[in-house]
């Protein structure tokens, strides 16, 4: 079950981190910020502060899908 | 799915929080010139009160729900939310310690605020100690039930009825000199409310799971 959870946990890193990399493209073309624009380049823009909202939502994300998981087993022995 | 949107909102509320409390512009304040940037923990220290006090409202109302009708589920729902409370004072204070250490230059000022979030956490836990100590169900339950109505209303005078009348380092206190972060600038308060809600969901929740718990815990 551990073994599970940690690939779950692996895969999702993977497509957020390739979806994260799309969605920042398209926001960077949007707000043109720069003009060849990429996940990368928003990151390491200014004070870098991109980067920790970056990190502090991947955990969040985890947090939750782990409680999401934790509540489902929870259900499924109370019944 | 449809019973469960207010988790999805949770995530929504605490992922715009991190979002916006990050990138918002934080006003200038003259007095905290070099500390702008750290009352952005308004965004995350002030919410794990707001939600320790709406967990331990939770908590006092299945006490009264309890008290009236005697369900044992009640008093258990009660002690679930009292201890995510707790979980979420103790968060509180930690937080709180280091942005004093910036702030204010020590991790402990024996600011007033400081001590009676301490005496909340204090009778919080004396609550537990008092659930452990008796054996009999029914004891346990009716007495737990009285201190907890006694400590739900020792709460606001410790951590805010006797501190606004003292000289405390937090706004809207008597001795408050320092920043005025939402009455300089109330657009702030987008953010704020809804990371309070996002954090008191989540609260919930983990609360929920707890009270699933011992519900199984009872049964094998």
């Amino acid at each position: 079950m551990i073994k599970k959870t940690i690939l779950l946990i692996i895969s999702f890193v993977v497509i957020v981190c390739s979806k994260a990399q799309n969605g920042a493209d398209s926001l960077a073309n949007q707000l043109n910020l720069s003009k060849d624009s990429s996940a990368i380049e928003l990151l390491k823009r200014d004070g870098k502060i991109y980067t920790v909202v970056a990190v502090l939502l991947l955990i969040l994300i985890c947090v939750f899908l782990y409680l999401w998981r934790l509540d489902r087993k929870i259900e499924k022995l109370n019944n | 799915m449809q019973k469960n949107w207010w988790k999805i909102l949770a995530f929504l509320l605490l992922a715009y929080t991190i979002i916006a409390g990050f990138l918002v512009k934080m006003p200038s304040m003259q007095q905290l010139a070099q500390n702008e940037e750290s009352t952005r923990n308004v965004f995350f220290h002030v919410p794990m009160w707001f939600g320790m006090i709406l967990l331990y409202t939770i908590s006092f109302g299945y006490t009264i729900k309890f008290l009236s009708k005697f369900n044992f589920t009640h008093d258990a729902r009660a002690a679930s939310f009292a201890r995510i409370g707790l979980f979420f004072n103790i968060l509180g204070i930690l937080t709180g310690m280091i942005w004093a250490r910036v702030a204010w230059g020590e991790y402990w000022n024996n600011d007033p605020k400081q001590v009676g979030a301490a005496l909340c956490l204090l009778i919080y836990m004396a609550y537990f100690i008092l659930r452990q100590s008796l054996k009999d169900e029914d004891k346990k339950a009716r007495i737990s039930a009285v201190y907890n109505v006694f400590a739900y209303f020792l709460m606001f005078p410790a951590i805010y009825i006797i501190p606004s009348l003292m000289a405390s380092q937090h706004p809207n206190t008597a001795g408050d000199e320092s920043f005025m972060v939402f009455k300089m600038n109330p657009a702030l308060r987008y953010v704020f409310y809804p990371a309070v809600l996002g954090w008191t969901l989540l609260g919930i929740w983990i609360a929920q799971l707890h009270f699933k718990i011992e519900k199984l815990k009872q049964l094998n």
